[in-house]
């Protein structure tokens, strides 16, 4: 059984406006990992909102682990919160600048659980991601952005979520840090047993990171298969501009 | 061309850059890669005199036979635009806002030739259409936030190269682009530097992007080169274990042989097939 799927999802930002999301169905299976990809505009950031419950589509169903997302959000809007994490983009927006990080930490476990973490507790997942317990007491300009994105996976994987929704989690980073943090998410998910949602633009990263990928284009899905469906064999005139096109751009080494 | 030599650029007695020696030669398609810090932005602000004035440099810069360090701004303008022109990463924060397509590309033409109204109007239409966009006679009366990223970027190139400079400096021209954009303007800068024996100095953080342009690269790293050669020789050779770190960190895209390889260890689970 699928751990998320949308059926015929259609999502528009503007009552009137044209639909972002026009028309989407997939599933995503339970420990796997999946790239989204496509360009500016295509909607792959706005499906992860509506299958994380982010968003609300106008059509069509989303199903998390055999329930509906509206049965979640009446039932157990805590425990939809605790199943589907994101990270985003940019860490430096994704903290608050005012509060120190070991609070902004603890966050999700004082809001989902109702419990006051404490300083050992927050410390181990700051060590789980390469990072020093010192670190709690700063505030989010004292770090890198490397060092912040790595916070913000101890934030998303404290409260031990099933799935992990990461939205273009290292364009903002440099090179060399980009594939730390890559690596970092790799080892976590393996560790954690997690379903990894991976969006990006980057077909290298995704092609290293996921076993199956999603394409997107104007907010429809236009091809979906393995990795070596989509970067080796691609059918979709699209999916094959789009890799051609990332090829042209990627490192290439004489043998 | 052109010729740095002994360049340090500090600020409050604080070095930031220190380059020994770097040369471009006519028509030749440099590559400055490094990090975010590494100082190849610097670099490329010092040649057109536009660092930030709390800025110190010494040592020497000179463009065809030329001393630029040292230059008055009046003097620097005459060199600007005309002889060496420059490309910024983000096309929606370079272009004026509140002026027209048309007029923004014509400007350069207006400050460094004696060419009419009429032959100036023409002159842009044949820029745009020499930079591949789509029905100029229409775009010239448009404002830039009525076009894309990649459109923009366009009108970028056509105002930089309206006056054949012998010299264009790209800084990261591609990075706020989609893959598939980015792959069309860097074809489009690889035509007009072949076209017209146009030097470029490409500088960007991606190596892949770096290699399809540059004949040679040169590797920054704390406001030094640390490593410079021919592009096949960085990115197949490279001697500097930076340079190594730095390739290692790029990832290119798995062939099929590399992919099926992931799925049978990294995801074992997979239902790949």
């Amino acid at each position: 059984m699928p751990i998320v799927s949308a059926n015929n999802l259609k999502f528009r930002y503007a009552s009137s406006g044209p639909w972002t999301i026009n028309d989407v169905s997939l599933s995503i299976e339970s420990g796997t990992s999946v790239g989204i990809v496509g360009e500016s505009g295509s909607g792959k950031s706005t499906i992860i909102r509506l299958l994380s419950g982010l968003l609300k589509a106008q059509e069509g169903d989303v199903i998390i682990d055999g329930k509906n997302l509206d049965e979640w959000s009446k039932e157990a809007p805590r425990d939809l919160r605790r199943f589907g994490q994101l990270v985003f983009q940019s860490p430096r927006r994704s903290f608050d600048p005012r509060m120190r990080l070991g609070r902004a930490l603890s966050e999700p476990i004082r809001a989902l659980e109702k419990r006051k973490p404490n300083a050992e507790e927050l410390g181990s997942w700051m060590t789980r991601v390469g990072l020093s317990p010192e670190l709690l007491n700063r505030y989010p300009h004292q770090l890198s952005g490397g060092q912040l994105q790595r916070v913000s996976l101890a934030r998303a994987m404290s409260i031990g979520p099933q799935v992990l929704y990461a939205d273009e989690p290292t364009s903002s980073l440099d090179v060399s840090v980009q594939a730390q943090v890559l690596n970092l998410l790799m080892e976590l998910r393996t560790d954690l047993g997690l379903t990894l949602v991976l969006v990006s633009h980057d077909l290298a990263v995704v092609g290293r990171m996921c076993e199956r990928i999603i394409v997107m284009s104007r907010g429809c899905v236009v091809e979906e298969g393995t990795a070596v469906d989509i970067l080796a064999n691609p059918k979709h005139e699209y999916t094959k501009g789009l890799v051609e096109a990332a090829k042209a751009v990627s490192l290439k080494h004489a043998n | 061309m052109l010729e740095i030599n002994n360049l340090r650029i500090s600020i409050a007695g604080k070095t930031l850059v220190e380059i020994d020696h770097l040369s471009a030669t006519p028509g030749e398609r440099l590559g400055l890669v490094g990090e975010s810090g590494s100082g190849k932005t610097l670099t490329v602000l010092s040649i057109l005199g536009l660092l930030p004035e709390m800025m110190d440099v010494e040592g020497s810069i000179t463009f065809a036979g030329q001393e630029l360090l040292g230059k008055s701004d009046k003097e620097l303008a005459k060199i600007r635009g005309r002889d060496i022109a420059m490309v910024f990463q983000d096309p929606s924060r370079s272009l004026n806002p509140t002026m027209k397509i048309g007029r923004q590309i014509g400007e350069s033409l207006r400050l460094h030739t004696d060419l009419s109204k009429s032959d100036i109007k023409q002159k842009v239409i044949e820029l745009m259409h020499g930079v591949q966009l789509q029905d100029p006679e229409k775009l010239v009366t448009r404002y830039p936030h009525e076009l894309s990223g990649g459109q923009q970027q366009r009108v970028m190139i056509a105002m930089a190269i309206s006056c054949k400079p012998s010299l264009l400096i790209a800084d990261e021209p591609t990075t706020a682009l989609d893959v598939t954009v980015q792959q069309e303007i860097l074809k489009l800068l690889l035509r007009l530097s072949n076209e017209s024996n146009m030097g470029v100095i490409f500088v960007s953080h991606n190596l892949g992007v770096v290699q399809a342009v540059s004949e040679r690269i040169a590797v920054m790293h704390n406001g030094e080169i640390v490593e410079l050669g021919p592009t096949s020789q960085i990115i197949d050779s490279p001697t500097v274990a930076y340079t190594k770190a730095l390739i290692g960190a790029n990832p290119s895209i798995p062939n099929e042989q590399e992919l099926s390889r992931l799925l049978g260890t990294r995801f074992p689970t997979s239902r790949g097939e």
